[in-house]
């Protein structure tokens, strides 16, 4: 009888474990529901520049003045069609690819009525364009937009390797740079000025001590606002008109690069104004493959026939003079001492 | 959002069904392990019941000799010391006081009581003679549980309140499951979805607005339609979000909404800029971009993710916990408890059926089985919402938010010449995995559509460098046009996202509908159990009478 009980209270047992069990499990299927939902958003993708900054860190041996350029008038040169170097391979693939900027207001930017990038510099590079191809159809010339601290890289790489073959992009000539690559002669004298908010009290460098300036990475404005005054607090960013926005919206207290940009962005804000004083020469040369010396050489008598024949002037005019009611005429070439043979 | 005031805490109980389980598990074990003890110390239990007499009992105030329980017979005129030891509080043991009875059958923990507050002075603590009271009152009802008519008042006093407590629970239960799954729906799955509608809308607002800047000058008046549509919608979305997310999660929504006005603001002077042919528009463009991608979407995609652990541990509350795992738990301890009942009485009365108690173990039985099956019936509801609605919603939800995604950083990629495809990539993989699930073909065949359309631009840039045609193109809004294909697309998507959506919400509505007849006939059938049982035992009860 009583083993008989027991069973039955094991039995009893069993099945309120039962019971229990499968209200447990109701539980657990209640969470194995849900347990996969997930979520697919993906992460804000934040704009990364993907340019390696290439910068020079020694002088060029051969450079003594960094204007001095490759005479076009050296013995044997001719513009006639060479069978090699970059020159040959530009006629063959049927345009010249060229770097620009599309934010430097008059220099190269992208006009918001022709929708095409424009200004002094992208007419320097038509020119060229038109001399190599004898022809003027824009579709001798594509433009590149590129960032400024990839204008030495973008040379470097070549077209064949997301690089292109000139740069046209208010590049300052200096001897470290010409350790990387070659420059046309000058083609526009700049110096590198400071605009500020009309409201500023600064009338010069030495006035904005513990100040933020901003200029953009990869420009020699950087090196000459350390030299010139390290007291500075400099501001990197991407783009010249990112200093624009920093400015208008008071996050920086100056902008320093070369007079020309200045002159563009306060072109686009009547409450900048440009200081006189100027602290360093910015020498303007078209940047060309180093060691491409036939290159060059073309591309120097194509600016030197833009200063005999009046273009320089006319394009001057168009794009600075009438802006800023200024006359100037081209900077003299200066070319290198070659050893003949 | 309907019955956004509804807030209640993740759980109440602050333990998992498991546990809870475990606890009430154990606790049947040791009721179960109890009941045999005394039903096996006490021989005296078996021993047939005395036969009801009129009794010569002259006794009334004072306990005159009850049956000696639990040894033998009772002799004959002692009955009425049943009712009499009953009302004194005395125990079995037939002689003397009340006092002196519960004294001698003083034991266990009542013992131990007394041992302890022997040092005492009663007289000088009231709290302390409280405390001999219930003391007193612990021994009087120990007492009973030694008599057979004590044991069976005791019985009926647990049926009793059994029957009020596995009532009131079963009534909660059904109401806060309903409350849970109205949560789930009107606030924490909206909460996630509306998120998501404000990432994907926010994201097609920045592809807008980039795109038609490229343009140059005054945009097109079909992306700044685009524009507003999607930062109308956006705000929209947040709006709800902020009225019902979790009052933690409030500051980080402010914030985020904080940031439209800016983020608006810096493309409106883009636009200015853009229109007076000033270059310095792109950095605005470019800083409202930044604005969005560094600040509110990282803020945003957090947010979605909390909102999803919320609503998944909000989902655990439809389970066998909380209130319906006690009701259940309790309600088969009840029922093992009323099992074993009738076994005693059985051995005791020697009569096999108690009918009053075999009635009220089946009324008991069925309302357990009701609410297994109501619960049971909600969860699959719940389940159904889930898989059916809420599952593809949030498929489709993330695609969108994938492509509109893909769509900002291939227009920002026109502007500096990137490289969008893997973007693109990932959206087709999360589409088609979709595809396979729910069956969008023709969702992915429209996607398939605008990622071949949105390749022209892109390889006009790469390929040619030809940087006005690639504009162009990606304003163009004609026939197989990178927007076209792009607002059929995202036409399509929205449709099925509002239908999986509205597929969940109303069958989560099904589960959300109290079944009060279910409820009444739960409640109904406990009631009779505690009636037939109160029945069952009276009968037995009077013939002690």
């Amino acid at each position: 009888m009583s083993m008989v009980r027991t069973n039955r209270e094991r039995r009893l047992l069993r099945s309120l474990s039962v019971v229990l069990a499968g209200a447990s499990l109701l539980g657990a299927c209640a969470s194995s529901d849900v347990a996969d939902l997930k979520l697919s958003s993906p992460d804000a993708k934040v704009e990364q520049s993907t340019v390696t900054f290439l910068r020079p860190t020694i002088d060029d041996p051969d450079c003594i003045d960094p204007k001095e350029s490759y005479s076009p008038t050296a013995v044997g040169f001719t513009t006639d069609a060479p069978v090699s170097g970059r020159l040959a391979a530009i006629r063959k693939r049927g345009f010249l690819l060229a770097g620009v900027d599309q934010d430097t207001y008059l220099f190269g930017y992208r006009s918001s009525t022709s929708k095409e990038i424009e200004g002094f510099d992208i007419d320097m590079l038509k020119a060229v364009a038109k001399r190599i191809f004898k022809s003027d159809d824009p579709k001798y010339l594509r433009l590149k937009a590129i960032k400024y601290a990839d204008r030495i890289g973008s040379l470097v790489r070549g077209p064949n390797n997301n690089g292109v073959d000139i740069v046209a992009d208010t590049f300052t000539m200096n001897c470290a740079r010409w350790s990387l690559i070659n420059f046309s002669s000058q083609y526009y004298d700049a110096a590198q000025k400071i605009l500020v908010l009309g409201s500023s009290a600064a009338k010069n460098l030495a006035d904005l001590s513990g100040k933020k300036v901003c200029a953009a990475k990869g420009s020699t404005s950087v090196d000459n606002l350390r030299d010139n005054n390290p007291a500075v607090l400099i501001v990197e960013v991407a783009d010249q008109t990112d200093c624009l926005l920093k400015l208008q919206s008071s996050q920086i207290d100056a902008i320093s690069t070369d007079d020309t940009i200045l002159l563009g962005l306060a072109a686009q804000d009547p409450t900048l104004k440009l200081l006189p004083d100027a602290f360093s020469p910015e020498p303007y040369g078209l940047g060309l493959p180093k060691g491409d010396k036939t290159f060059t050489r073309f591309v120097n008598s194509v600016l030197e026939e833009m200063r005999t024949n009046g273009e320089w002037k006319r394009l001057y005019t168009k794009w600075i003079g009438s802006k800023t009611n200024t006359d100037a005429d081209p900077p003299p070439a200066k070319y290198r001492a070659e050893v003949v043979g | 959002v309907a019955g956004g005031g509804w807030k209640t805490p993740t759980n109440e109980w602050g333990v998992t069904a498991l546990g809870c389980h475990f606890i009430v598990a154990l606790g049947v074990m040791g009721l179960y392990g109890r009941l045999m003890v005394s039903t096996k110390g006490g021989g005296g239990s078996r021993s047939k019941p005395p036969k009801t007499s009129s009794g010569s009992n002259s006794g009334v105030a004072v306990a005159t000799a009850p049956p000696p329980i639990p040894s033998g017979p009772v002799s004959p005129g002692s009955a009425t010391g049943v009712q009499s030891s009953q009302a004194s509080g005395a125990s079995g043991g037939g002689s003397g006081s009340g006092k002196r009875s519960a004294n001698r059958s003083a034991s266990g923990l009542g013992t131990s009581f007394l041992a302890g507050g022997s040092n005492v002075d009663p007289g000088k603590d009231s709290t302390i003679e409280a405390g001999a009271h219930a003391a007193g009152f612990g021994r009087r009802a120990l007492g009973n549980a030694k008599t057979t008519p004590g044991r069976l008042s005791i019985a009926l006093a647990g049926v009793a309140i059994s029957a009020l407590l596995l009532s009131l629970l079963a009534g909660t239960a059904t109401i806060r499951r309903s409350a849970v799954a109205q949560d789930l729906r009107d606030n924490k799955a909206a909460v996630v979805l509306d998120l998501l509608s404000f990432d994907a809308s926010i994201r097609e607002a920045d592809a807008a607005a980039t795109t038609g800047f490229l343009a140059g000058g005054v945009e097109p008046p079909e992306q700044r339609k685009r524009y507003d549509d999607a930062i109308a919608k956006a705000t929209k979305s947040l709006a709800e979000v902020s009225a019902a997310i979790e009052p933690k999660n409030r500051l980080a929504v402010s914030t985020i909404a904080a940031k439209i006005p800016e983020y608006t603001a810096l493309v409106a002077t883009a636009r200015a800029n853009n229109r007076q042919g000033f270059p310095s528009g792109s950095a605005y463009i470019r800083a409202s971009s930044t604005l969005l991608r560094e600040q509110v979407l990282p803020s945003t995609i957090s947010l979605e993710q909390g909102a999803l652990r919320d609503f998944k541990t909000r989902y655990a509350d439809l389970g066998i916990g909380g209130f319906l795992g006690v009701f259940l738990g309790l309600g088969f301890v009840a029922l093992l408890a009323l099992m074993l009942l009738q076994r005693w009485m059985a051995q005791k009365f020697h009569r096999n059926i108690n009918l009053g108690l075999v009635g009220a173990t089946a009324a008991l039985l069925i309302s357990l089985g009701v609410s297994l099956v109501t619960a049971t019936g909600q969860m699959s509801r719940a389940s159904g919402a889930v898989y059916d609605g809420l599952r593809p919603s949030l498929d489709i939800a993330g695609t969108r938010v994938r492509v509109f995604s893909a769509k900002a950083d291939d227009a920002l990629g026109l502007i500096g010449r990137g490289n969008t495809e893997s973007s693109f990539a990932s959206a087709q993989e999360t589409l088609r995995s979709t595809n396979v699930v729910y069956g969008n073909a023709e969702l992915v065949r429209q996607f398939g559509d605008y990622v071949s359309a949105s390749q022209i631009p892109r390889d006009l840039v790469a390929s040619t460098n030809d940087y006005a045609k690639a504009i162009d193109e990606a304003n163009r809004e004609g026939q197989d046009s990178v927007n076209a294909t792009f607002d059929a697309f995202a036409a399509n998507s929205q449709e099925q996202l509002d239908g999986a959506r509205d597929t969940f919400r109303s069958r989560m509505g099904t589960a959300i509908g109290t079944p009060r007849n279910r409820t009444a006939a739960i409640v109904s059938f406990l009631i009779l159990s505690a009636v037939l049982g109160a029945w069952g035992l009276r009968m037995r009860q009077r013939e002690y009478q």
